[in-house]
């Protein structure tokens, strides 16, 4: 049972997927979370996938790779990651850390992310 | 040791000060106990009112028993207030005979000038009591003369002198403890103050202002070191949170020089903006700072410049898909609209 359970909720509203990630606990999780998303662009067909980050606690430099994998695939799916949220600490140790995402596209929150796609 | 004469050492009202506010009571009352069991005799910390503020510690039954009721509370009250008083004329120790036919000691407890409260002890005897006399006393105060007779029985008897050398011991003990405590809450209130002058430096030097509707502007004056840079960092996403703002306006004409250092912190400060989802436009920056970013081989591409701050806003403007059209009716005032 825990295996068929989303590792992250998905909501599709106005043609965009909004996802929600709550935690990152270990690797295999991140996989889990890109298996997920990509399953539901391919059913779905959304314009974007937004998913909010504004309750994780760190995003560190594999977090971000899975990001980075993550909107490469959904755009070669058709569509558009957005990452919304980011806790300001979050980005300040991104920051410092060195920990890019350039080809990223980012919003401040999920209501900016979304009138950005109006 | 003697209490300072000097004035109010907190800048405080002192009179309205309370035991409470300078002293944590459970850590008063395991002193108390301390002195208690090891002198074999009662204590208790009392206000001015001659109210326990705190727990008593090692009670005789004799007094426990005569405090059951109201007039044995009343005698009590006004023998520790009496007492209370003439300690504190001569600001020391005074051992006394109370109305209950016990030996005690009043021990004033100052911040500087002013009594804080008061520490009892004692409880003993200097000669067993007159039957009589106990008698006379549970039917004044209303209670079992049996039980009060048995109770007497079992009060320790100690000379004068020794329960007056306690007292003096007390007195010294104490009055440290509260002039230590009166020392920490100061250095408090100093370690607040300068929090707060320092968040009000912070506050002054990353002032952001919000120009227009998602447009935030910030002008950066003087150096840039590490803690500088993380605090105009945090204050700008802060800001875009605040305000929703899409546009950050960095106005570095007062920033006199950049080293490689500084250009570090102003790329990151870029990065950390882009992942808020917003933009920045740099605006003031002068011919020797243009060429030492250039020399530095900093990233221009995502660097968004203006020449002043006029521009920055125009460019702004442009970014948020705005511009400026003069009223119709000629007024004189332009205003912002959408393209």
């Amino acid at each position: 049972m825990p295996d068929k359970q989303p590792a992250v909720p998905l909501l599709y509203l106005r043609n965009c997927l909004l996802g929600f990630v709550h935690w990152v606990p270990y690797d295999s999780w991140a996989q889990r979370i890109i298996q997920d998303v990509l399953a539901a662009v391919v059913s779905r067909r959304p314009q974007a996938v937004i998913l909010d980050f504004s309750m994780i606690p760190l995003v560190d430099s594999f977090l971000s790779r899975m990001v980075i994998e993550l909107h490469w695939a959904v755009r070669l799916l058709g569509s558009q990651l957005i990452i919304a949220g980011l806790p300001n600490e979050v980005i300040m140790v991104m920051v410092e850390l060195g920990v890019h995402t350039f080809s990223i596209t980012t919003a401040r929150d999920v209501d900016m992310a979304l009138q950005s796609l109006v | 040791m003697t209490p300072p004469d000097g004035g109010d050492p907190l800048n405080e009202k002192t009179e309205e000060l309370r035991f409470e506010d300078l002293i944590d009571p459970l850590e008063w009352v395991a002193t108390q106990n301390l002195i208690a069991r090891g002198c074999k005799m009662a204590a208790h910390t009392f206000d001015r009112q001659g109210v326990n503020i705190v727990q008593a510690s090692n009670y005789t039954d004799y007094v426990s028993l005569i405090q059951t009721t109201e007039e044995g509370q009343r005698i009590c009250r006004q023998s520790l207030i009496e007492a209370a008083n003439q300690a504190d004329a001569i600001r020391g120790a005074v051992v006394y005979d109370c109305r209950c036919g016990l030996i005690k000691v009043s021990v004033p407890c100052y911040s500087g000038r002013y009594r804080i409260c008061s520490v009892g002890g004692g409880q003993v005897l200097e000669k067993e009591l007159a039957l009589s006399m106990v008698r006379q006393l549970a039917r004044s105060v209303s209670v079992n003369e049996k039980t009060l007779i048995e109770y007497a029985a079992n009060v320790q008897i100690r000379e004068r002198d020794d329960v007056q050398a306690i007292g003096n011991l007390l007195f010294d003990v104490a009055n440290r403890l509260v002039a230590q405590a009166v020392a920490n809450r100061q250095q408090q209130q100093q370690v607040e103050e300068m929090s707060r002058i320092q968040r009000q430096m912070q506050q002054l030097s990353t002032p952001i202002s919000e120009v227009w509707p998602g447009i935030l502007a910030l002008p950066i004056v003087g150096q840039i070191d590490s803690n500088r840079a993380r605090q105009i960092m945090q204050g700008v996403l802060d800001g875009i949170t605040m305000f929703k703002a899409q546009i950050v306006i960095f106005d570095i004409t007062g920033v006199p020089v950049v080293d490689s250092q500084i250009a570090g912190h102003l790329v990151r400060t870029v990065q950390a903006v882009g992942l808020k989802g917003a933009q920045c436009i740099f605006t003031g920056i002068s011919t020797t700072i243009a060429q030492t970013l250039v020399t530095l081989g900093v990233d221009l591409i995502s660097l968004q410049t203006a020449a002043d701050l006029r521009a920055g806003i125009e460019k702004a403007f442009s970014f948020l898909g705005l511009r400026v059209i003069g009223r119709p009716s000629g007024g004189g005032q332009s205003l912002a609209t959408n393209a």
